[in-house]
């Protein structure tokens, strides 16, 4: 079979030796964790499908209260439905309801504890008062991990949310910091003298011409549940949720929440609506990007400073893959995915 | 192996093309002095493919983190926002290649082997598709088609039944061989009569003197074939040249370029001469075969095509009369010889 000779084989430039990359996220299922699997408003009394990871996943409600099983609620009773593991051959998830989402237990149901639900300072806890215009759902034409990378490393709103967030790499000073656990991984980006972005300035009425903005972005490793606080002075805080829960190994959903609360009308309304213009945005890279890691690749991927909590993500993430692969689903002791983050979110600054 | 992967005028300073042999993604693009640069259709950073960035100042800069490349030996020379007292590690580089540029198209090597790249690498791309010199002057057009059928199956449908592929004004292409498959120097060979359409009784019943010839060419490398339309006298009205070249999923990639003489005009059905007039091209490509008219498609001339990247030798090459000759040759003719 003929190949293209590049200028490296054909020996004009010396080839630089290259890591094999098994960075190979499609691989990735880990277990025992909480999936907010739909926003509340979005489950009745009809059954709706989804799915987490290979799992399929039938959400309803039988009067108040909200149900997760395998199958559809009237194959339940049937003996010929195959019911696995996940749900102890019961059919029906382990399913808790918190901060305006339906969760579901993947993984061991004996395992299954509510404190391990992640901390959502912004949100209210019954999910009580959350304005529906407050609430989004779009679809991510990638992998779960190549998503959150996606909102990791937050240098690709200069270019593909451009005319949203503004600016093409134009900044005083870009500094990234992150800390992390053995479940967890904080990233704050801290840009000084950027452009003011456009959905500010036209619906915010921020008229200055350049703001500070401090973004923090908390990653729930197993479940993918990004917590993100992004801060803009002068401007606002728009705080959200993001939940890239993984449908197959191709794509992810992601119903957003977000807490506008102090910012103004109209900002407040048509910020979570930006959504739709962002997520189609990102789905302009990601799609074709998703292929080029189905399979390991002996060429690593290059990588900058501002990729170092990327590089620790996927670290993290294979340690964890390993550890289960072993057959450890426990969380060890650094890890505390239900902690208070507030301070972490700096929402306290 | 040279393959001609694009059309040269489609290479611009304004926006990538993106390009495919085989699985291998490429991107092209013109830098500030307009030569043409080649790097592997991926940034090194995300894997994003790189034809969807943007050309800025002749390097190339990817859509998702703004990485730029410059493109001739894929060095990285920018990451947005870094500081200008960081410096940028000779080591982030996309993959560049070698491409040249010749008779309109722009070729790239191949090789199975690293034998094979250490020959060709010191050759230049065949002359295999320069234009007819008569041909000057012509009108002409140029464009690409993905078409979802294999090379070889492309080429074999070109030789036993061209109507599936492609169609030329006012002519209707005859399935009558003018004799077999010739073996020239390079190129297999073949003639078949052409009619003009509104002059065509069904051909298949009533023959009538057909008054043009389809020429079919497909070049040695099986990277090539030309169709020429000649008239009564051979003399060149149609001149196309189809680059073939494999694409992702077992589809074939066609760069064309098609020139038509003004005796073409001259002589063709009144609608094709006011079609051409408004500026379309009296070529038609088809990009979506007809599945069942292919698989009905009976072998013929196509058996002298080999699968192996080369032709059948010895096809049907003429036996000539053993010459006898008394005086030696001149330089002339011991060139011919």
């Amino acid at each position: 079979m003929s190949e293209v000779v590049s200028l490296a084989k054909a020996g004009n430039i010396a080839r630089t030796q290259r890591q094999k990359d098994n960075w190979t996220p499609m691989v990735f299922d880990l277990h025992d964790t909480w999936f907010p699997i739909a926003h509340s408003t979005h489950v009745g009394a009809k059954p709706v499908r989804r799915a987490l990871h290979a799992q399929p996943v039938y959400v309803w409600r039988e009067g108040a209260k909200a149900l997760a099983a395998e199958c559809l609620p009237e194959a339940l009773k049937s003996a010929a439905t195959p019911k696995s593991a996940f749900t102890c051959g019961t059919g029906i998830y382990p399913t808790v309801e918190q901060y305006g989402y339906v969760w579901v237990w993947y993984g061991n149901p004996d395992n299954k504890d509510v404190t391990l639900l992640p901390h959502i300072p912004f949100l209210p806890k019954d999910g009580v008062g959350i304005p529906n215009y407050m609430r989004t759902s779009v679809r991510f034409d990638g992998n779960s991990s190549l998503s959150v990378e996606n909102l990791l490393d937050l240098t690709h709103a200069d270019f593909l949310h451009g005319e949203v967030i503004g600016g093409e790499g134009e900044a005083e000073s870009d500094e990234i910091s992150f800390e992390y656990t053995s479940e967890t991984l904080t990233r704050v980006r801290h840009v000084v003298g950027k452009p003011v972005s456009p959905v500010m300035r036209w619906l915010g009425g921020v008229r200055a011409k350049y703001q500070e903005f401090r973004s923090t972005l908390h990653v729930h490793l197993r479940s993918n549940v990004c917590i993100s606080y992004p801060r803009f002075r002068p401007g606002f805080d728009i705080p959200n949720m993001q939940t890239f829960v993984p449908s197959g190994p191709f794509r992810s959903r992601v119903d957003q929440t977000f807490s506008l609360g102090a910012a103004p009308t109209p900002f407040r309304q048509l910020m979570p609506r930006m959504a739709y213009v962002v997520g189609p945005q990102d789905n302009f890279v990601v799609r074709p990007q998703n292929p080029c890691y189905m399979n390991s690749d002996d060429r690593a991927d290059q990588n900058s400073r501002f990729d170092a909590p990327g590089v620790r993500y996927r670290f993290l993430m294979r340690k964890l893959w390993e550890r289960q692969q072993a057959g450890d689903y426990s969380y060890l002791a650094d890890a505390d995915p239900g902690q208070d983050i507030s301070a972490l979110l700096g929402m306290d600054k | 192996m040279w393959v001609p992967v694009a059309i040269s005028d489609h290479v611009t300073a304004d926006k990538p093309l993106g390009v495919s042999v085989g699985d291998q993604g490429l991107v092209l693009f013109r830098d500030k002095s307009s030569r043409i640069c080649v790097l592997e259709d991926r940034c090194p950073h995300r894997r994003v493919p790189l034809s969807l960035g943007k050309i800025i100042d002749g390097n190339l800069r990817c859509a998702y983190h703004g990485w730029t490349f410059e493109g001739h030996g894929g060095q990285c020379v920018k990451i947005p926002n870094l500081a200008a007292s960081e410096r940028l590690s000779p080591k982030l580089r996309a993959d560049a290649f070698i491409p040249y540029e010749k008779n309109g198209f722009v070729y790239l090597l191949t090789a199975s082997s690293s034998t094979e790249r250490d020959v060709s690498v010191k050759l230049t791309p065949p002359d295999l598709l320069i234009m007819n010199p008569d041909l000057a002057g012509a009108q002409q057009q140029s464009g690409r088609a993905v078409i979802s059928c294999s090379v070889d199956t492309y080429l074999r449908a070109l030789l036993d039944g061209p109507h599936l592929l492609l169609s030329l004004g006012g002519v209707c292409i005859t399935d009558f061989f003018l004799g077999d498959v010739m073996r020239k120097t390079h190129e297999l060979q073949l003639d078949r009569t052409a009619i003009w359409s509104h002059k065509a009784k069904p051909h298949e019943r009533k023959w009538g003197v057909s008054t043009l010839v389809m020429r079919t060419e497909v070049y040695q490398d099986q990277s090539s074939a030309r169709v020429q339309l000649l008239d009564v006298g051979e003399r060149p009205l149609v001149n196309i040249l189809l680059a073939v070249v494999a694409g992702k999923r077992n589809t074939v990639q066609i760069n064309w370029r098609c020139s038509w003489l003004k005796n073409y005009a001259a002589i063709a059905p009144w609608f094709v001469r006011w079609r051409i007039s408004g500026g379309h091209c009296p070529l038609q490509l088809n990009d979506k075969i007809d599945g069942s008219a292919l698989a009905d498609l009976l072998p013929g001339p196509s058996v002298h095509l080999l699968k192996n990247d080369s032709l059948k030798v010895d096809v049907h090459k003429k036996k000539e009369p053993k010459r006898v000759c008394s005086t030696p040759p001149t330089a002339t003719e011991e060139s011919r010889i």
